[in-house]
């Protein structure tokens, strides 16, 4: 019992400890404001994100709001499930009711339509904008309105303030190409 | 000859019931919207330190009457309904007074949140599912799909569907006095119909006049707190101004329903009726342990509004804390209305 309650108190003192080192969490407050540089380099191999030490710090204690807009996988796996035994349990109370009426049926083309909006919402932009580079800045994309793809991002202290993105600058022609293929 | 005469006169003093009703029911309103709309901070301080504690009484008071001797089909249901009150408020206790520390971060607050609005309302959802069971005509089997569904958006959208429960909470006592009324003033329906219309309309009135206000002071903790409650820090874009005093529009209906109207139209709520309630006045009850419940709560309140006059702030969050219990604990009553 002894050695137990020894080995207890010392898991105890042990977990504070490791808890101790964990950082607290952003703090609810307003966004941080910064400004963003889009520099386009020939020499760059990659897309890349700079920013600048200070701007990090302001973002990490400052601002919450990407964590109240983004979902987490634990929460998407639930939500998901959830509304999945949901849709299971309304259609077998619909296939056992055997509802034909319609006002059911007009209910159900206009939640199986949304979920088509939804879908679509997310059908993800034209290959040449599911990347970082020159060709965002073509004409095109101004009916695409969106583009986007992966990025480093890195914590810099060449940059005084802000934050500064670095785009490969495509060579001549392969953009016009590569839309014109699509 | 007698009779004749009679029936118009009864009729007309009904008429008569139903107009003052309404019409005063609509005045108070109206009343309570300019003052609000005018000292939205100053009057939800002003209406939780005075109604509050004595609204919790009133449903108290309110639920003892409803509870009966004897459980008998509805021991499963009323077995669900006290487990899951007590589960849930000791839940929502360790999240208030735990969660907010630096220990945690935002997925796992964000998670444990969404847990708990989940298993809430699948709690509801399977309240819901008893009563129907109990009932020979009814499906519960859509309500269990809302349940989910409901379950599912909590996960998504957390800080909204938390949001969501500070202002429909308000609106629940109005669907208790719907249902009362249904029982035992049926001829007071349409009347309460008519004054639930005014109120949509008096919230449209609060947004055309303070919509484009600026925001409200946070300069104190307190005025942070009361902001917050309301919404302040999820509904970006949103006056604060709106959002105080429809939130404390809303609370100040709550308290009246409870305290004025639900005694008026169910008299086994005034609360010194004792014969009134079956714990009480039947042989087989217990009327000391009610007795002491009834005493107890009534101390309560005395204790609240002291608090309230040492240290605002401070009761006012261990208030709305605890407060989790009342709201859960209308539920199994209301759907037991159903």
């Amino acid at each position: 019992m002894k050695k137990f309650v020894i080995l207890f108190s010392l898991l105890l003192s042990v977990s504070a400890a490791a808890f101790a080192d964990e950082l607290p969490p952003p703090k609810n407050t307003d966004p941080v404001a910064g400004t963003l540089t889009i520099v386009l380099d020939k020499e760059a191999k990659e897309p890349k994100l700079l920013i600048s030490q200070i701007t990090l710090e302001e973002l990490y204690n400052g601002s919450e709001s990407a964590g109240l807009a983004s979902v987490s996988r634990t929460q998407a796996l639930f939500g998901g499930l959830l509304l999945s035994i949901s849709f299971v349990i309304g259609g077998v109370w619909l296939a056992r009711r055997r509802v034909r009426s319609a006002g059911v049926a007009a209910g159900l083309i206009f939640t199986f339509a949304t979920g088509t909006v939804l879908i679509s919402a997310n059908v993800g932009p034209p290959a040449a904008y599911r990347s970082i580079n020159s060709g965002l800045f073509s004409e095109g994309m101004q009916n695409q309105k969106y583009a986007g793809g992966p990025i480093k991002v890195q914590v810099s202290t060449e940059i005084a303030d802000g934050a500064r993105l670095i785009i490969p600058l495509a060579k001549e022609g392969s953009d016009s190409k590569k839309k014109t293929d699509e | 000859m007698q009779e004749v005469t009679r029936i118009p006169k009864d009729i007309s003093r009904e008429v008569g019931a139903r107009l003052l009703l309404v019409a005063g029911s609509v005045g108070f309103c109206a009343a309570a919207a300019i003052a609000i709309a005018g000292f939205p901070l100053q009057a939800s301080i002003l209406t939780i330190f005075l109604f509050a504690g004595v609204h919790n009484f009133m449903e108290f008071r309110y639920f003892l009457a409803k509870m009966p001797l004897v459980w008998g089909r509805s021991a499963v249901y009323y077995s669900v309904a006290i487990t899951g009150t007590v589960f849930l408020t000791v839940g929502y206790l360790y999240l208030y007074f735990f969660g907010g520390n630096w220990l945690w971060s935002i997925v796992s607050w964000q998670t444990s949140v969404s847990a708990w609005n989940s298993m809430f309302v699948l709690w509801v959802g399977i309240l819901f599912w008893l009563r129907a069971r109990q009932k020979q005509r009814a499906d519960g089997m859509p309500a269990m799909a809302i349940a989910f569904f409901a379950a599912g958006l909590a996960w998504f959208v957390p800080a909204y569907w938390s949001l969501a429960l500070v202002y429909v909470h308000p609106l629940i006592a109005f669907w208790f006095l719907e249902r009362q009324i249904r029982r035992s003033r049926r001829e007071w329906l349409r009347a309460y119909h008519l004054f639930l219309a005014t109120i949509t309309l008096f919230i449209i009135g609060l947004w055309a006049a303070l919509a484009s206000r600026p925001d409200l002071s946070n300069e104190t903790a307190l005025f942070w707190r009361i902001i917050q409650h309301a919404g302040g820090g999820i509904l970006a874009g949103v006056s604060t101004h709106f959002l105080v005093a429809t939130h404390v529009f809303l609370e100040t209906l709550h308290y009246a329903a409870w305290i004025v109207l639900i005694p008026l139209v169910d008299r086994r709520a005034i609360p010194w009726r004792f014969s009134s309630i079956p714990l009480f006045a039947n042989k087989r009850g217990y009327p000391k342990m009610v007795a002491f419940g009834v005493a107890v709560s009534a101390l309560l309140v005395v204790i609240l509004w002291a608090g309230f006059s040492i240290d605002y702030a401070t009761t006012r969050d261990i208030y709305f804390a605890f407060a989790i219990a009342h709201v859960l604990a209308e539920f199994p009553f209301l759907i037991k209305l159903t």
